[in-house]
């Protein structure tokens, strides 16, 4: 957890649109970018490997300073970003301009504190929501919101009203939704294993049969 | 009982198509690691229960498993040495279109050693080459 800082995003300006074009980029190591909000709205690329080690460090809910060529500094989130579903590579990312005194509404991925006392007996921790929708002010984004399962039994649930969100964070939708659970494990019924035997034995009557 | 639909509309459907990638069930939903077929073709309800076996006994009854592929696609044949023509054949067994970057199947509630291990013995009955996600990753 902690409240994250800021990093800046270099981006340069698209000339054209469209699919084509964005493969071109792509090729050219570069990832397709669109930024709006704020009464902004621009096609822009980033370098694709700055991006990407980008989002590995510092997660999804980072606050970024953009800088396009030589404007000044915009602050944005990113929005949604796009993968590739087979090799997983970025393909395209929304960014969204925001205004640091103007409060934003984002989902904040948990992040599981403690080992549950149901796991120890045998449970299996089941992520039923694995983020809670939140208002605060940009200033005040996390990078995930602790929840501790410790006391958690089988068959236990925590929902979206017991987390306890850091300060600045209000909860939005139903503080009644379930986010955890602790379920009880699969239970495979034991197959009885046909001997060799018994299969051949049953292969001759089979056999005897057709004749 | 290997899987199979408890009705459907028609008995018999043609072959279809199995172009483009997998649209939805792409990522991981229900578990922390997924099997991520990276093949396109027709899963048999057989190969699936395969690995469901094949997972859970590795697993020994810890962890929870989610199988994300159904075999809803009954595939026809003729019988031997029968004469082209006269119709299309039976009904013999059923199939799941996967296509590249479907998961077809989760874990959760074990070790990332354990998964991963348990996840290899499955790739053995698919034919089909596959990776390993984990919940988050793409």
């Amino acid at each position: 957890m902690g409240t994250v800082d800021t990093v800046v995003l270099q981006a340069e300006r698209r000339q054209a649109g469209g699919s084509g074009e964005a493969r071109r980029v792509r090729v050219a190591g570069k990832v397709p970018v669109v930024v709006y909000g704020e009464g902004r709205h621009e096609t822009l690329e980033v370098n694709a490997h700055d991006f990407t080690l980008m989002l590995h460090r510092h997660g999804e809910h980072q606050v970024l300073d953009l800088v396009i060529e030589d404007e000044p500094v915009c602050k944005v989130l990113v929005q949604e970003v796009q993968h590739d579903v087979v090799n997983g590579a970025i393909l395209h990312a929304d960014l969204v301009a925001i205004s640091m005194d103007k409060p934003i509404e984002m989902r904040l991925p948990l992040k599981i504190v403690g080992d549950a006392a149901g796991i120890k007996a045998g449970g299996v921790l089941e992520l039923v929501i694995d983020g809670v929708e939140i208002e605060c002010l940009p200033g005040d984004v996390v990078e995930d919101i602790p929840v501790d399962v410790s006391a958690l039994e089988i068959g236990d649930n925590l929902t979206a009203g017991e987390v306890a969100l850091p300060e600045g964070l209000t909860l939005l939708g139903d503080p009644e939704e379930v986010l955890i659970t602790i379920a009880h494990p699969t239970v495979e019924k034991e197959e009885p294993e046909e001997s060799e035997g018994a299969d051949a034995e049953a292969e001759e009557s089979a056999d005897e049969e057709e004749k | 009982m290997p899987l199979m639909p408890k009705r459907t509309k028609h008995r018999k459907v043609m072959k279809g198509s199995r172009a483009g990638f997998a649209k939805a069930g792409a990522t991981v939903e229900f578990g922390e690691y997924g099997l991520k077929c990276l093949d396109r073709g027709w899963l048999k309800a057989t190969q699936i229960e395969a690995c469901r076996v094949a997972i859970n006994r590795h697993m020994k009854r810890r962890g929870k498993l989610w199988i994300r592929v159904f075999p809803d696609k009954p595939i026809t044949s003729k019988p031997i040495e029968v004469r082209m023509g006269k119709g299309k054949g039976n009904p013999e067994y059923w199939v799941a279109v996967v296509k590249p970057g479907r998961v077809l199947f989760e874990l959760a509630g074990v070790s990332e050693a354990v998964a991963r291990s348990a996840l290899r013995l499955a790739d053995a009955k698919l034919g089909m080459r596959t990776r390993l996600v984990k919940r988050g990753e793409n």
